[in-house]
């Protein structure tokens, strides 16, 4: 689980590495929650989670 | 008699008491006679007649008054814009150079107009400090050329000249020298000026013939002064308490500006050191924790801070280590 509640997330490169996180995590077979976003965190990583290529 | 500006004029007059029309008589006849040196001075930096600057100086105190004037407010020649303009006089002549500041001039109420000035916020204040710094150094150092491998005969008039400006207004009582008493935010401003019509490269005013040389040497010493006061010393007695990226985009403005001999070059790359050292300052809050979760088998990461691409990679490598950590 990632508690971001106290953090914020302001662009793409950040929604790619929590991406990046969880799939690491998956392969492995363990799943990540992603709690405590604020609004404005939630809104840029919904529009963008998945949606981006990994480099 | 429509004219806004005359009617502000007239209406102003007319609201003065009669004591108070003296002083700000007397002010300005004093402001006048102050500009003199000064106009003088900026028109052999900027290797034009010094009735040019006389003129122009005449012109716009006459046109700011009657147009956007403030108390305590002084618009005339600057030692910023002569040495910005001096390549142009000397390359292209007068003429040139008089439809270059009109086309400033235009350029400047365009960029007015667009609110451009929004754009001022992005400025950091270490760049503008590093900006007036950096012209200081130009104005001193386009006076070098005047006190290296001169005639003796130089070097007294330019000591004699620093003497009158500096000493002669402590024996009059107070009052601002002609020229080089003139620090403080009036000659950052007007300073400040100098960056709308520049991207020329300052350099040196062309040697005048050897009649002019008692001006000459009373020039350098007003352009001494000048670069004194342009000068933001208290810069130089802050670094211990200021962070150190501040100082660091103020010396890189400096030395980026004197080393291209552009004002707007120093700038830009001010504006940019500033941008990519705060991000490292905001990234390096970013705090990630580890800790067991509440039914004993996850984890739970905490993380705190600004995410961004300068920080969000050091997500991954705090995760993964303390992941790493916790397991074995």
């Amino acid at each position: 689980m990632i508690d971001l509640s106290a953090a914020h997330i302001w662009d793409a490169s950040t929604v790619a590495v929590i991406d990046a996180i969880t799939a690491k995590y998956a392969a492995r077979g363990k799943s990540v929650t992603i709690t405590g976003m604020n609004e404005h965190s939630r809104i840029r990583h919904a529009a963008l989670v998945g949606r981006l290529s990994t480099h | 008699m429509s004219h806004p500006g005359l009617r502000t004029f007239r209406s102003a007059l007319l609201r003065l008491s009669p004591r108070a029309l003296r002083t700000e008589v007397l002010a300005g006849i004093v402001v006048a006679l102050a500009l003199i040196p000064e106009a003088i001075a900026f028109s052999l930096i900027a290797g034009v007649d010094p009735r040019v600057g006389l003129f122009a100086s005449f012109t716009m105190a006459v046109t700011i008054s009657l147009t956007v004037g403030r108390p305590a407010m002084i618009s005339a020649a600057t030692g910023a814009i002569a040495l910005v303009v001096a390549p142009l006089a000397r390359s292209h002549g007068l003429d040139h150079l008089i439809a270059a500041v009109i086309l400033g001039g235009v350029f400047q109420i365009g960029l007015a107009a667009a609110g451009v000035a929004r754009l001022m916020r992005f400025l950091p204040r270490s760049v503008m400090v590093g900006f007036v710094n950096a012209l200081a150094i130009l104005i001193f150092g386009s006076q070098l050329p005047h006190l290296v491998d001169v005639p003796w005969a130089a070097y007294p008039l330019v000591v004699a000249g620093l003497a009158v400006i500096v000493g002669f207004p402590r024996l009059t009582r107070g009052g601002p020298g002609a020229a080089g008493g003139d620090h403080g935010p009036d000659r950052v401003h007007r300073g400040r000026g100098g960056r709308g019509a520049d991207g020329g490269r300052p350099g040196g005013a062309a040697r005048q013939p050897a009649r002019d040389r008692p001006a000459r040497g009373a020039a350098v010493a007003v352009m001494i002064m000048v670069a004194v006061g342009t000068f933001d010393w208290h810069s130089l007695r802050t670094p211990g308490r200021m962070p150190r990226s501040e100082t660091t985009v103020m010396l890189s403005t400096v030395a980026v500006t004197v080393a291209t001999h552009s004002l707007a070059i120093g700038v830009g790359v001010g504006v940019l050191v500033a941008m990519v050292l705060f991000a490292c300052r905001v990234a390096h809050l970013v705090d990630v924790t580890g800790e067991p979760g509440p039914d004993g088998t996850s984890k739970v990461y905490r993380v705190s801070g600004q995410l961004f691409f300068a920080s969000s990679n050091d997500l991954v490598l705090r995760s993964t280590t303390t992941a790493t950590r916790t397991r074995s």
